[in-house]
């Protein structure tokens, strides 16, 4: 899709808009706080939105954001309508970080980046992640793995995401 | 597993890495949907949602089929009764799901649309801006793709139980007897009907009720007389126009002071604004259509100029050097938030920073107010980028922070930023926010609030536009319980006003007891409602109760000279304080120059002159006996009868007069000028 050249419906390729902007759609609802069905509903309901009105496209980055941004206000309002909490707290914020992250590629680069980040890691905080994430383990379980407290296990964690964090940063700016 | 909300980033992409959460390939999906809902026929019209195309295509098939069969004009007759028809079916239906629980799936056999998918709930734009026109956009044209997309994206409305008036006002008088209980407070005892037939009519259509009104409600023998007064009030076609003249006083004097738009020099018209809102009050237009074509308006201030537009002069009144005024008029009266005093600096008392305020204000960066060719005539519309590349997020405004540091910031809904990727010359920022506005959760709450404290006098928060946690409402539940209500009757705001006229609190005495002496607002405790609270009526509801007791219900004039007679009055008490929010001081607060203008101004002399029409004349020109004479005019002034003690007082002096028709004048006098008639009781 062409900056110069700009599309509009009747010569959009719905398969080819899908196809290139799904994965960051479904990433971004997922950063927002939704489940893995619930970001497949609202990825489907964000195309299906944007795609049954006329569309122009000007720029890769601008279709991503509104995308997002259809993305965003239909995720809000069935959170609204179930009657459920909307977990982040400060949206704008999180929409610049990933808009700087994610925005250019769906965030295949900063998947990549972290990869790198996390083997930066101390083996233990390395291995209180995969706990938890692969392994789908509680707190309290990787606190007796590792013969820590709790407490201490999830500062363990927290202080992994952080230095990730910073090093994905790092790596991406 | 739970969430880090410190990190939310970085915890995604860790489960999708380590914990395999991969993002699937869903172009399937979305293909074979896309495809279920398209119109076979049209591709431009596969926009249109399975629902609103359903009439169209019924309604082509028949015209094809009565094109062969009848004349031209035959054929426009029948398209008119099927449309209506349709109408009618559409709306039955609406109602038929709106009763349904959530989740039924009950389908009406044969209806080959109702097997499409469920889709996101997509209703077309309004269109009836100023009622009959389409969306509007910068330039003045109907809405395009962009905002029609912005409003899908913003509209998926949470589907609320509507529950029937009944159930409401039963809630509300749960809700409330249950705090009087926790609160150990006991309720006054039920108003008489004499006092609440007086305050209905007040409150609904601003004047006291004619002797023959009160003596018709009172002599009623229907149990549920006071529904069916109510009714009349709202819907009969008698009392339509006192109705939308009442509440376009009200909402006239919120929107724009009391003395917007009749100042030399003022940018709006006050003919406009209130010709706007008495034809959306008189076809009870739904109160988010109302707001959103009230911050979204375009077009010129005047009546009878070229691309009219009454609903342009609550902006063009509240546009000074800056937007600031439009901002704060807009977010207080449509979302119960008072971001004035936030305009210099951080809000003392919760987490509203400065910023906010100009956030909100970045929305009106592209309005502009424009002389038209005429004089007095002025054109509202927005300035859009031209070389259309800029990017809406790019509309800044600055500001100056305490400390003197300028700080720029672009337009931002509460925390949410203005659509994405939009460019500046395709969209409107002011229809941004009015969409915003339309559908956030604080404009049912604001306007609740605002109703109830119309009919209480005290809201459910000490100052109804400023809502917020520093401004905790007295009962959240009852509040919450009405915005959910309203907002589930379409934002009628006649449904909203029977709630409340005929909920018990409503209908409570105004006399204090001993078990509810502690509920005392007006001395800064937390209103209970567990009495009607006594206070002034305002000063154009004084005007309307004067002319009616003149006789002078009906003006044989029209309604700006109507308006223009009642300004002239008011003017006597409203002064501009000049302050950067427009507020007023009134004079109409019980001082001395509204007691000179009471008892002898040129109304009264009026109205207390045997020699003009109205109650005094009607009496005294009677053969009633002296008591039905009194009795008259007691109920005419006060809507009730004489005291014993009264009468026999009364019973004396006409003994001892020589001219029992000057001390008729006299009494019909001192009634018009008691405490009892001019307060809300």
């Amino acid at each position: 899709m062409s900056t110069d050249s700009q599309q509009t419906s009747d010569s959009l390729d719905p398969v080819e808009l899908i196809g290139q902007y799904q994965v960051g759609v479904w990433r971004y609802l997922r950063v927002l706080g939704c489940d893995d069905a619930e970001a497949d509903d609202v990825t489907q309901e964000t195309f299906l939105a944007v795609l049954r009105k006329p569309f122009e496209i000007y720029s890769d980055a601008a279709t991503a954001a509104y995308l997002r941004r259809v993305a965003y206000n239909l995720f809000i309002s069935q959170r609204r309508r179930a009657r459920r909490e909307t977990l982040v707290d400060d949206v704008d914020q999180l929409n610049v970080t990933w808009e700087r992250w994610a925005g250019q590629d769906n965030g295949d680069h900063l998947v990549e980046k972290l990869e790198e980040c996390l083997e930066t890691l101390s083996q233990r905080a390395r291995g209180a992640l995969d706990m938890r994430f692969r392994q789908r383990l509680r707190r309290a379980e990787i606190a007796e793995s590792l013969e820590i407290t709790e407490h201490g296990a999830k500062n363990l964690m927290q202080r992994a995401k952080k230095q990730l964090k910073h090093c994905v940063e790092g790596k991406l700016e | 597993m739970r969430r880090d909300s410190e990190n939310p980033i970085v915890d995604t992409m860790l489960d999708e890495l380590l914990g395999g959460k991969q993002p699937p390939d869903l172009t399937d999906q979305i293909l074979r949907r896309l495809n279920d809902v398209a119109e076979p026929a049209s591709s431009n019209e596969a926009t249109v949602s399975v629902q609103a195309s359903r009439p169209r295509r019924r309604r082509s098939s028949l015209v094809a089929g009565l094109a062969i069969a009848a004349s031209l004009l035959l054929m426009v007759t029948l398209l008119g009764f099927i449309a209506a028809r349709l109408n009618k079916q559409k709306a039955g239906g609406d109602h038929d799901l709106a009763d349904k629980p959530a989740g039924s799936s009950q389908q009406q056999p044969g209806a080959a649309e109702d097997l499409a998918p469920q889709l996101p709930e997509l209703v077309e734009a309004p269109t009836n801006l100023e009622p009959g026109a389409p969306l509007r956009q910068p330039d003045g044209q109907p809405g395009d793709d962009r905002s029609d997309a912005l409003q899908l994206a913003l509209q998926s409305r949470p589907t609320l139980p509507m529950l029937p008036n009944p159930r409401v006002i039963e809630e509300i008088d749960r809700q409330l007897a249950t705090s009087w209980v926790e609160n150990e407070i006991q309720a006054s005892p039920p108003a008489t009907d004499e006092e609440w037939c007086r305050r209905v009519f007040l409150r609904v259509i601003g004047r006291i009720p004619a002797t023959g009104e009160l003596e018709q409600f009172l002599d009623s023998e229907h149990d549920d007389r006071r529904r069916q007064l109510v009714d009349k009030l709202l819907e009969d076609e008698d009392y339509v126009e006192e109705y939308a003249r009442h509440w376009t006083n009200i909402w006239t004097n919120a929107l724009i002071g009391r003395r917007g738009g009749m100042v030399k020099g003022d940018l709006a018209s006050r003919e406009g604004l209130q010709q706007f809102l008495r034809r959306s009050l008189q076809q009870n237009v739904p109160y988010d259509q109302m707001v959103y074509q009230l911050v979204a308006a375009s077009g010129s201030n005047t009546p009878g100029s070229q691309n009219y537009n009454g609903a342009v002069n609550f902006l063009l009144a509240s546009m000074g050097k800056d937007t600031s005024l439009a901002t704060s008029r807009t977010t207080s009266l449509f979302l119960g938030l008072k971001l004035q005093c936030v305009q210099c600096h951080d809000h003392p008392f919760n987490n509203v920073a400065q910023e906010r305020f100009w956030q909100m204000d970045a929305f009106f960066a592209q309005m502009k107010a424009e002389p038209g060719q005429s004089a007095g005539l002025v054109v509202l519309s927005d300035t859009t980028d031209p070389s259309g590349s800029k990017d809406a997020r790019d509309a800044d405004v600055y500001y100056e922070r305490p400390d003197g540091q300028v700080k720029a910031t672009s337009a931002s809904f509460l925390g949410q930023s203005a659509s994405a990727g939009s460019q500046l010359n395709e969209i409107s920022l002011r229809e941004e926010l009015a969409l915003r506005i339309r559908y956030s959760d604080e404009l049912p709450r604001a306007l609740v609030n605002r109703i109830w404290s119309h009919f209480f006098g005290h809201g459910f928060t000490v100052a109804i536009d400023e809502m917020g946690a520093h401004n905790p409402a007295s009962h959240p539940e009852l509040l919450a319980a009405l915005s959910d209500q309203f907002e589930a009757h379409d934002y009628n705001l006649k449904s909203l006003i029977r709630w409340i006229a005929l909920s018990e609190p409503f209908g409570l005495s105004s006399q204090a007891t001993e078990g509810n002496l502690a509920d005392l607002p007006d001395g800064g405790g937390v209103p209970m409602f567990s009495r009607y609270y006594t206070r002034s009526m305002q000063p154009e509801e004084v005007y309307q109760s004067l002319l009616m007791v003149a006789g002078v219900r009906r003006p044989e004039t029209g309604f700006v000279e109507q308006q223009l007679a009642q300004r002239s009055w008011l003017g006597q008490f409203a002064q501009r304080m000049g302050n950067d929010e427009a507020e007023e001081a009134s004079s109409f607060e019980g001082d001395v120059h509204q007691s000179l203008v009471m008892m002898n101004g040129p109304l009264m002399q009026r109205v207390t002159s045997p020699m003009e029409e109205g109650v005094l004349a009607e009496v005294l020109g009677s053969q009633m006996s002296s008591e039905g004479k009194v009795e008259h005019m007691f109920l005419a002034a006060i809507s009730r009868r004489p005291t014993a003690r009264e009468q026999k007082m009364i019973g004396q002096m006409l003994g001892n007069s020589n001219n029992p028709a000057a001390t008729l004048q006299d009494i019909w006098w001192a009634l018009l000028n008691s405490n009892e008639f001019i307060l809300d009781h």
